[in-house]
């Protein structure tokens, strides 16, 4: 088990400091595409949470035990992101199987985070990082976090957002990241945190 | 109806199976140049610290070397030696280059966790330094890089006697301190023990120092060290009949020179002197609180009342500093420590209280630097704090003893 | 197949269909690889091999790959595309491995790559998915190279940074130096740069009277299969809606019981 500051610093870095979705924007799709609402931002956070953490729990174990092992590590992005897309389905299988109420929640983003790239952005980090199983699986937590803080902020953001005009070009996406620029700006005040 | 079943998952697994061969065949290519890249990378911080290297080979570091020294390469052109030191927090490593010569040819931080980013200053400071030549030296600015330049000189120091290491020749890597002790033991004929100097309350004719330890006293008179058990008998081999006859003299002293401590004190005596004893012959020893370089910022800055130094003096029946010790500081390294070194305590052996001259006076003090070169008895240059509070300490006990002498001559 | 119909589909990805400002796929890669120029050029570079090599091998095997397990197996061949330029890169071009760092196994979830396959290679040819790969490619570098200069000479005042590597200096733009705003190579920067650059490409498509931007739709999602066809909005509000019933559900639920305790308590 890691050190109590190293959790902290990983939790801070993922959910304000280092935010995946609004400092190295990744997952900008969902970001954009699924923020219109604060139920569906909501869900669709929870969703990829339990993504991350499942996908980050396959992959290490996978990569440190057999890919290591067999002297297969340039075969890393292609196993990942097969376990990452056979995690998801079997994650729907289950879900509509054992926990109904669940599913109709989160099912219908499951399949929206197969091409997320935090998922596999994470799998790698944790590699690339030479991070061990528990630190690995905080930092995944922390960025999972993160990324629902994000939704939810910019939800809030957009529907707000909704009932102001806007010039003519900039209806729709462009007005959107815009906005997103200055929630991104406003999430740059958390950089000096933890130093 | 089950062929059809089967037949996604066979092509998936052919695609999977095709993807990974032709993948590993690339990797049996792309392998050699991967992993000649890689040390391209190593080698090119290598080469920062040393131009000149070809050839890098790792070498392996022993505990012959010191203990600073995490990793050592060897190249043609000289040696690349890796240390990791402790500045203001652990882990400020350093890499070094030294060419065929044993000179420094570069010095450069390689990770660094240091506040006051001295590190640029000091990777420069020691290039074409060699083992003998090499000093600390301290970063300009302020006080507070001072632990960070000692962390460097260590680690640059190390990475020379490394230098010589490597070259199949031995050093001692025993600190000073360290050397003092095993000459103790020598002189002993003991293992292991630890030595503390003898706080002179008499003043030793012919001896230089006189360090003890449980079950006997070690007698130092210029690079001999005599061994004299807890009998009084001269254990050490090999003996001048003159240095037996002064190690005699003064253990005689040594012995007889019980402490009587004096419990009240004449009205006037300053509140710093904390204890005072006086011996069989009427010398006198004084146990002084002094204000030290953080504990004048502290209460300054901050309000805190922390940060004192302890000194012992001790001045003979002629009113003469027989000995002064610092017995416990907590002063800037490379700065005010200066206080706790044999030399500082020179300045004062036999001054009396005419030759001490306060160099800086309170309260405005901190705004007169004590420059380099400034003279006088009990000076550390730019260290002004600490000046001023050992002399004024030191003064505290010449008064004290005044008070004292004349109430007995009263 | 006239040569101008091959000169059609080459260009329709640089222009007509540009991937990342018509099409507004990639936003991930396009927002993180354009605080200069050198790792714009990059990311546009390697993206259009995997696009070029995926998208032959994908209409290569369009017969042969059944309908079902299709994503999977596109997904390998991308995958195994991104892993061998990843190699080679890292082996013969190091610093173009360093500086897109995980940027370059994320092309493996790069929409425009995925969608290319889903969209165009397994309905064309292999010259004709081939043509396309390079086009859509070169649209995404294009549009790469554009949003990089913006946000490289206004953000850090520079151009062609970071290619010490190669023996070129960063050469620092008079006046412009002085007056950079360094706000615009963070993150915020790029989402604010690119609205602008989407928002004036509207303008451009709008006086012409011709392309319709296409909103989040499932043209050219990769995902748009696994939805079952239903596009994003749609699935979003089913969730939402969803989301609702088992709320409501939920506070059916809390007040029963409450009326239940209330009661017992009565």
């Amino acid at each position: 088990m890691p050190d109590i500051s190293v959790i902290i610093s990983l939790l801070l870095a993922g959910i304000l400091t280092d935010n995946y979705v609004l400092a190295r924007t990744t997952g900008i799709c969902p970001f954009l595409g699924v923020s219109k609402k604060f139920q569906q931002a909501l869900g669709m956070g929870i969703a990829v949470i339990f993504v991350i953490m499942c996908a980050t729990a396959a992959t290490w174990p996978i990569y440190t035990y057999l890919l290591v092992r067999f002297n297969l590590t340039y075969l890393k992005t292609i196993v990942f992101i097969l376990v990452i897309a056979a995690l998801v389905q079997f994650v729907e299988i289950v879900l509509k199987k054992f926990i109904p109420p669940l599913y109709k929640a989160l099912g219908v983003y499951l399949p929206l985070i197969t091409t997320n790239c935090v998922v596999l952005g994470i799998a790698e980090e944790n590699i690339a990082k030479g991070r061990d199983f528990m630190t690995s699986i905080i930092a995944s937590f922390g960025v999972g976090v993160g990324f629902l803080v994000a939704m939810i902020v910019f939800a809030g953001v957009r529907s707000r957002m909704e009932n102001c005009p806007s010039p003519k070009p900039f209806k729709g996406i462009p007005i959107t990241l815009v906005a997103a620029a200055i929630v991104a700006l406003a999430f740059g005040g958390f950089k000096s945190i933890g130093g | 109806m089950k062929k059809e079943n089967l037949m996604p998952s066979i092509v998936l697994s052919a695609i999977c199976l095709v993807a990974a061969l032709l993948l590993s065949v690339i990797n049996m290519f792309t392998a050699p140049a991967i992993e000649a890249a890689q040390n391209a990378a190593a080698n090119a911080a290598l080469l920062e610290v040393l131009p000149d290297g070809k050839n890098f080979e790792s070498i392996e570091i022993t505990s012959d070397y010191p203990a600073a020294v995490t990793a050592g390469h060897k190249a043609d052109g000289g040696y690349v030696f890796q240390m990791s030191v402790t500045g203001y927090k652990p882990g400020l490593v350093i890499m070094c280059g030294i060419d065929t010569e044993g000179k420094i040819v570069g010095v450069k931080h390689i990770q660094s966790s240091e506040t006051y980013g001295m590190e640029p200053e000091l990777n420069g400071v020691y290039v074409g330094d060699t083992l003998d030549s090499v000093e600390l030296i301290l970063a300009t600015g302020a006080t507070s890089s001072s632990k960070t330049s000692a962390a460097y000189y260590e680690a640059v120091k190390a990475a020379l006697q490394a230098y010589v290491i490597a070259n199949g020749g031995s050093v001692d890597v025993r600190t000073p301190e360290q050397i003092l002790q095993d000459n103790c033991n020598a002189a002993l004929g003991t293992e292991g023990k630890t030595f503390a100097k003898w706080f002179a309350t008499e003043a030793l004719v012919g001896v230089d120092a006189v360090y003890e330890t449980d079950g006997g006293r070690v007698f130092v008179i210029g690079e001999s060290f005599i061994g004299v058990n807890a009998g009084g008998a001269i254990v050490t081999a090999d003996v001048s009949a003159d240095n037996t006859a002064t190690v005699n003299a003064a253990y005689t002293a040594v012995t007889e020179s019980t402490l009587t401590e004096i419990t009240t004190l004449p009205e006037g005596v300053s509140a710093s002197v904390q204890k005072t004893y006086v011996t069989a012959s009427g010398n006198y020893v004084f146990e002084v609180k002094a204000s030290g370089y953080k504990h004048a910022t502290n209460v300054e800055f901050a309000g805190i009342d922390d940060g004192y130094f302890f000194i012992k003096v001790s001045i003979d029946s002629e009113g003469k500093i027989i000995d002064v010790i610092t017995t416990s500081h907590s002063e800037s390294a490379g700065y005010g420590d200066a206080c706790a070194t044999e030399d500082y305590y020179e300045q004062y052996r036999g001054k009396a209280d005419a030759d001490v001259t306060l160099a800086v006076t309170a309260p405005d003090f901190h705004l007169d630097q004590i420059a380099d070169g400034t003279s006088g008895v009990g000076i550390i240059a730019s260290s002004t704090f600490t000046t001023y509070g050992y002399q004024k300490a030191v003064k505290n006990a010449f008064a004290a003893y005044e008070l004292i002498t004349e109430g007995g001559n009263e | 197949m006239s040569s101008n119909k091959k000169l059609m589909i080459l260009l329709r990805g640089i222009i007509t269909e540009n991937p990342v400002l018509i099409l507004v796929l990639g936003t991930c890669p396009t927002l993180a690889n354009t605080t200069s120029m050198f790792q714009a050029v990059s990311m546009g570079l390697a993206a259009t091999v995997v696009l070029i090599g995926s998208n032959f091998v994908i209409s290569l095997l369009r017969n042969i790959i059944p309908d079902t397990v299709r994503i999977p197996c596109y997904i390998v061949v991308i995958a195994a595309f991104v892993t061998a330029v990843s190699m080679l890169l890292q082996a013969y071009v190091t610093p173009v491995y360093d500086i897109l760092g995980v940027w370059l196994a994320l092309i493996v979830v790069n929409c425009i790559v995925l969608g290319r396959a889903e969209m165009f290679a397994r309905k064309n040819g292999p010259l004709d998915s081939a043509l396309d790969g390079l086009g859509m490619g070169l649209g995404f570098l294009l549009a790469l190279l554009v949003m990089s200069t913006i946000r490289e000479v206004l953000g850090a005042g520079t151009i062609l940074s970071g290619m010490t590597a190669f023996g070129i200096e960063a050469i620092k733009i008079p006046v412009i130096y002085d007056l950079r705003m360094p706000f615009l190579v963070e993150s915020s920067g790029g989402f604010l740069v690119f609205g602008i650059l989407i928002a004036v490409m509207a303008k451009i498509t709008e006086k012409r009277g011709g392309l319709k931007r296409k909103s989040f739709s499932c043209e050219g999602c990769p995902s748009a299969h696994i939805c079952h066809k239903t596009s994003c909005s749609e699935v979003t509000e089913l969730a939402a809606e969803a989301f609702d019933v088992a709320v409501e559900n939920k506070e059916i639920e809390i007040e029963n019981t409450e009326e239940k305790e209330v009661s017992e308590n009565a």
